[in-house]
């Protein structure tokens, strides 16, 4: 087991956004959390990644307890995650936004003197980086004037540049275009094998296509979990995906 | 492939660096450099004088810089560390101790501890919260030194010596503003290699995107609160200038109205552009002795003409 997660609580004043979820993800497995709006899905990933301190419970990761852990060390230890928004680094260079994403692991990041532009080593892995999802011809392009779907890509090649244990995936497909959508799908299956991923999608082709099991949040409670063909054939699953009222 | 590389460590040009940018560079620095003797041997003492304060101001506004262009951090409180640069060589002073080398090391060792206690504490809010946190830091200091009786109170000390150096003479005016003048050239190039380095990328990184950098595996509070001190320390060595230039240390150099002029010199000049604190400095200055020479009510246009240049800034930062 990659992620344990047991008893998970979070409340925002009376909203109760996450009550009581457990979780358990496999080494290199693929973890669809699928789920209406407002059902608790991102609160449950910002936990995960220490952005969000849970009220109770207990989140253990690679057999160690990271409950209450930074962001940052979570990150240092293989914990890599996308968000919601497709959040890179705007006024930068693709190729900028990829060269910070090896410096994390790179160390060596108060160095105040050596220009980055003289790192040829690390201008080289940057490099193979885009071009690993097919990016290179855009280094030079400004994140934040990249379409949606090139910065989508980039967020994805930047979390999995310090080769992470896990990736968490904050619907990666939301706001992709059909092709777009196929590219993303086929770059995750690529990894699928080398890293283990969370994946919160609505989009139910790629959750398919990638997931090997899922778990339904309904309410910050986890509704059903087990294989994606269980969950699938669930007569409540798919009630709660058509909205009838608990 | 050479012009990619030059494109991917270039920060966002910015007008004012652009106006006054890299062909500006080696004229405005011949012209600090050889103006000066000019000045002093035509007996236009008042000119070298305003070129002196504009240097002495302009590494403070370089700090200020660093802090807000490179860490996104804006402060109100920055004024604090001309204050303890300045006292650094007045309290000593007072006590019959002349030591410049002491001096600095005081501006910058106490302007680096103050730094990192108080950056310690502002740097666990964000935005408006670490404008008023730095403020309420800078106050309390200022308010501390206004109930110490035996430096002065209000009144400040008078320096009747200024620090002093083997084979240096802070005593001439040229000497001093040559001093000043190496001070701001070295800080300039500490602060360009800073910005193309590794530390100035995180930075400028966790300026953009915090929770981006945090999920990168960047521990961004650390690397702001080392921004934070390093700041500070180069502000304490604009207040050991400003001290020994001025002659005199009093708690007004460290009301928050000076920390607010920092910040507009910092914006006038453009946030994060390398030359900016030193054009923001010299028109800040000259704009003031101007408008102060034309009218009694200069205050009012001053104002004004500094809401008009925030409001240029903005537009261009935004680019
Ligand atoms: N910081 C916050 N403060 C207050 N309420 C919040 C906060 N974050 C989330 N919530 C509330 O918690 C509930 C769960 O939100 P969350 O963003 O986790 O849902 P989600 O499943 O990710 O939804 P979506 O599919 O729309 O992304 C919502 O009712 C939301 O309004
Ligand atoms: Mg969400």
């Amino acid at each position: 087991m990659i992620l344990q997660v047991q008893n998970l609580h979070k409340q925002f004043g009376g909203v109760r956004a996450v009550r009581g979820v457990d979780l358990a993800l496999a080494d290199k497995q693929i973890h669809a959390v699928i789920g209406p709006n407002g059902a608790g899905k991102s609160t449950l990933l910002a936990q995960l990644a220490g952005e969000i301190a849970p009220d109770r419970g207990r989140i253990v990761f690679a057999g160690r307890d990271i409950t209450g852990l930074a962001a940052h060390k979570r990150a240092q230890l293989g914990l890599a995650r996308c968000f919601q928004t497709a959040d890179v680094i705007a006024p930068m260079t693709l190729l900028e936004n990829a060269t910070l994403a090896l410096l994390a692991a790179a160390g060596n990041s108060f160095n105040c003197w050596s220009p980055l532009a003289r790192d040829a080593d690390l201008r080289a892995r940057a490099m193979q980086l885009l071009e690993e999802v097919g990016l290179a011809h855009d280094a030079e392009l400004r994140a934040g004037e990249a379409a949606h779907g090139v910065r989508r890509q980039l967020e994805i090649a930047m979390a999995l540049a310090p080769r992470p244990k896990l990736l968490l995936l904050d619907e990666p497909m939301a706001g992709l275009g059909k092709s777009e959508s196929a590219a993303m799908i086929a770059l995750l299956k690529k990894r699928k094998g080398s890293a283990a991923m969370l994946l919160i999608e609505h989009d139910m082709d790629a959750v398919f296509a990638l997931a090997d099991t899922a778990s339904v949040l309904v309410d910050g409670r986890i509704l059903a979990a087990g294989s994606t063909a269980e969950i699938r054939g669930n007569a409540e699953v798919q009630r709660a995906y058509l909205g009838t009222p608990q | 492939m050479n012009g990619a590389l030059r494109a991917f460590f270039k920060l966002r040009p910015k007008l004012p660096a652009k106006m006054f940018g890299r062909r500006a560079v080696l004229p405005a620095a011949a012209l600090l450099l050889l103006a000066p003797p000019l000045l002093f041997f035509t007996g236009q003492d008042f000119y070298l004088d305003l070129l002196t304060r504009a240097l002495i101001l302009a590494i403070a506004a370089l700090s200020l810089n660093l802090l807000v262009g490179c860490g996104g951090m804006v402060s109100l409180g920055h004024a604090a560390y001309i204050g303890i640069g300045a006292y650094s060589v007045g309290i000593p002073a007072h006590y019959g101790v002349h030591d410049g080398a002491l001096h600095l090391a005081l501006a910058v060792s106490l302007s680096a501890a103050f730094a990192f206690l108080t950056g310690a504490v502002c740097l666990r809010t964000r935005g408006l919260y670490f404008i008023l946190i730095t403020l309420a830091f800078s106050q309390m200091l200022y308010f501390t030194l206004v109930s110490i009786d035996a430096y002065g109170a209000d009144d400040g000390l008078v320096i009747t010596r200024r620090s002093s150096f083997p084979g240096l003479q802070l005593e001439h005016a040229l000497v001093l503003y040559y001093c000043v003048f190496a001070a701001l050239a070295l800080f300039l190039f500490g602060m360009r290699r800073l910005m193309h380095a590794r530390f100035g990328r995180v930075l400028l990184g966790c300026r953009h995107n915090r929770a981006r950098m945090r999920a990168l595996g960047f521990d961004a509070y650390r690397h702001q609160l080392a921004c934070y001190v390093l700041s500070g320390a180069v502000c304490g060595v604009a207040g050991f200038f400003l001290g020994n230039f001025t002659d005199f240390v009093s708690p007004a150099m460290l009301d928050w109205t000076r920390s607010a002029e920092l910040l507009f010199m910092v914006i006038i000049g453009g946030a994060g552009a390398l030359f900016g604190p030193l054009v923001g400095a010299a028109v800040f200055l000259v704009l003031a002795e101007l408008l102060s020479g034309i009218t009694l009510h200069w205050h009012l246009l001053f104002g004004a003409l500094l809401i008009a240049l925030v409001l240029r800034g903005q537009l261009f930062t935004r680019g």
